[in-house]
């Protein structure tokens, strides 16, 4: 007992001090470009931490997060150029889209077992990038938006300094990284545990497979759709290639896989490492080709499925992070738990 | 009638292009039970190798198609060997991440070496069709039908009148069993594997007469490959081969009659489709493999 509350002293203690780190940084760093490569860490981990509810945790494979990041992106983007709403109204319309969606896709295939879901999230973005294209007088089509900056604006989002933006970057960051946390001790957590060690033993004692399934989605939705739309926010530019191609996907999902799945820190750890590496390489190849960031991207996906597919928060800690719980020999509490 | 006739003759046409890259992807599935996300990127390699060839050597694209064929087909199986047979045993997932993984990889390679741009061969028959009852019928989507046809007649009489083949049928029914039957299995992955991409390659030579060539060409070519054999049901030879012509024709039609820029729509609509109503697959072949 004594452990555990010296153990949480010492977790708020370092709760505090991380926060009182995160909110200074901004402070000490004068580089702009240092400053934009954390705000870019920051969304980028957040969509990550939303794949990471339905990829991780529920185990179900999902290659259409840009289908998500792009409603969210378009949505506050719309909001704002079309109807004159604050963007932040247009971010909440997105989340509230992308969650419609996948309810509706995820009551239709998340029931089937095997391939047949990470297929049909595929096609899902395929769809929206195909209806973003064709539906030139809303979204401007291939061409795309830009978001015309018109100075201080506070119900715009505009802001002179990027200060702002990382600050706003930051706070959807401690939510995502919440949602995780939460869904991880949750009994949501526990249920998505159970369906992803085994389907049948998990529906045999009383856990409603499509339920779970459905919400992990939607949640994974709504946290990448947040992520878009602070994209566009942020980058006041928008077109079909940058937010729905399949690279958007794969970004979001190696972050997890890097940093680690099922993790409150993983994805977090994936951004950090990854994102100023696209930097970097784009930065040093930009002379020769584009696509360089992406071969580098995809050599690192490659070995990382080869060698550590737990990611590498596991290979620095060697030991399962809560989520991870398996339920073959795990504690009877968790059990009980689980189908109570 | 005839804008009808028309957009049916196209839809088969180019199925015959999407019968070759989905029966390789669902060979690859019914021995291996892996699920191919590289299938469309060796469509694309096969592509530029094929127009970097006939670029060079000055001669029409089809002259490279044994070549080709025979070059994806190593390639392939030394794949297999040593990076997919890795994955063999580790489920579907990691699986998928790590075809993934090479599908990007090819196509930033691609991008890389050859640029973003479009490409096309220079061929003398690019335009020239027949007129056939009122139907225009593209001399080059004709031939690329018939080098589909031809392929699928081959693949058959090689699974189903070869020893080989038959032991590959066999995996395909049962790992275990047909390896208690002395059936080597490694031998029939790296085997499937390398057949499923030369199919995809074969049908990349087909299409480099009549079709642009750029790196992001086979994410279409593939997605569209996906589509068809859980259409047809996963690892079913035959169902893909009719699944390959209906969205061939799904295709043709809705940019006949809703929007060009809308084609692919109806396609995935009709996916959808498919999982809600019959997951197993709209066509029960099961004769081939």
């Amino acid at each position: 007992m004594a452990d555990s509350q010296t153990e949480a002293r010492k977790r708020s203690g370092l709760a505090v001090l991380l926060i009182m780190l995160v909110s200074l940084l901004p402070l000490v760093v004068q580089h702009g470009y240092v400053l934009r490569i954390l705000i870019m860490i920051s969304y980028f981990a957040v969509a990550s931490y939303g794949w990471d509810v339905i990829g991780g945790y529920a185990g179900q494979l999902s290659l259409g997060q840009a289908a998500f990041f792009s409603i969210g992106a378009y949505a506050a983007a719309s909001a704002y150029l079309i109807w004159k709403l604050s963007p932040a109204v247009g971010a909440l319309a997105g989340v509230g889209l992308a969650a419609l969606l996948a309810l509706g896709l995820g009551s239709l295939v998340l029931r089937l077992r095997g391939p047949y879901f990470t297929l049909s999230t595929l096609a899902a973005a395929e769809v929206v990038r195909i209806l973003l294209l064709h539906f030139k007088s809303i979204t401007g089509g291939a061409e795309g938006r830009v978001i015309p900056y018109t100075g201080f604006n506070l119900s715009a989002l505009q802001f002179a300094t990027d200060r702002p933006y990382y600050y706003i970057a930051v706070a959807l960051l401690a939510l995502a990284i919440w949602t995780s946390y939460q869904v991880s001790r949750s009994r949501l957590g526990f249920q998505l545990a159970a369906i992803r060690n085994d389907e049948d033993a998990a529906e045999s004692v009383g856990i409603n497979l499509m339920s779970a399934k459905v919400k992990a989605f939607v949640i994974s939705a709504c946290l990448t759709a947040l992520a878009g739309a602070f994209y566009v926010i942020y980058d006041r530019y928008i077109d079909p290639y940058s937010t729905c191609s399949s690279e958007v996907s794969v970004k979001i999902l190696l972050i997890a896989l890097v940093g680690g799945r099922r993790s409150i820190w993983g994805p977090l750890l994936g951004a950090v490492l990854l994102i100023p590496l696209t930097e970097l390489t784009n930065a040093y190849f930009a002379s020769i080709r584009a696509g360089a960031s992406m071969v580098v991207y995809s050599i690192i996906l490659i070995i990382v499925v080869l060698y550590a597919p737990d990611g590498l928060i596991r290979v620095l800690r060697r030991r399962p992070s809560r989520g991870a719980v398996t339920l073959q020999p795990g504690p009877k509490g968790r059990n009980s738990h689980a189908s109570a | 009638m005839s804008t009808f006739l028309q957009a049916m003759t196209n839809g088969v046409l180019i199925g015959g292009v999407y019968a070759l890259v989905a029966v390789g992807l669902t060979l690859i599935f019914g021995v291996m039970n892996t699920v191919n996300f590289a299938q469309g990127e060796f469509l694309m390699l096969g592509m530029f190798t094929t127009l970097m060839l006939a670029e060079t050597a000055r001669v029409d694209p089809y002259v490279f198609l044994v070549l080709v064929a025979v070059a994806f087909f190593v390639f392939g199986f030394l794949l297999e060997k040593y990076l997919i047979h890795r994955t063999i045993d580790r489920g579907h997932e990691t699986q998928i991440l790590l075809t993934l993984g090479l599908s990007v990889l090819f196509k930033s390679l691609a991008l890389v070496i050859w640029g973003p741009n479009f490409r096309s061969a220079v061929v003398s028959y690019r335009l020239k069709s027949l007129y056939v009852g009122g139907v225009l019928i593209s001399y080059p989507r004709l031939l690329s039908f018939g080098v589909a046809v031809v392929v699928m007649l081959a693949l058959w009489f090689f699974l189903n009148r070869t020893e080989l083949g038959r032991a590959m049928r066999a995996s395909a029914v049962n790992r275990k069993s047909a390896a208690l039957m002395g059936i080597n299995p490694d031998l029939m992955y790296g085997l499937a594997f390398g057949i499923g991409i030369m199919l995809a390659a074969v049908g990349g030579v087909s299409l480099v007469p009549f079709y642009y060539v750029f790196p992001d060409v086979g994410a279409f070519f593939g997605t569209i490959a996906f589509v068809v054999v859980v259409l047809g049901g996963l690892g079913d030879i035959l169902g893909a081969v009719v699944g390959a012509l209906l969205i061939g024709v799904v295709e043709a039609l809705t940019a006949q009659y809703v929007a060009l820029d809308l084609s692919h729509l109806g396609v995935f609509l009709a996916f959808i489709l498919v999982l809600l109503f019959r997951p197993q697959g709209l066509i029960r072949g099961k004769g081939w493999a």
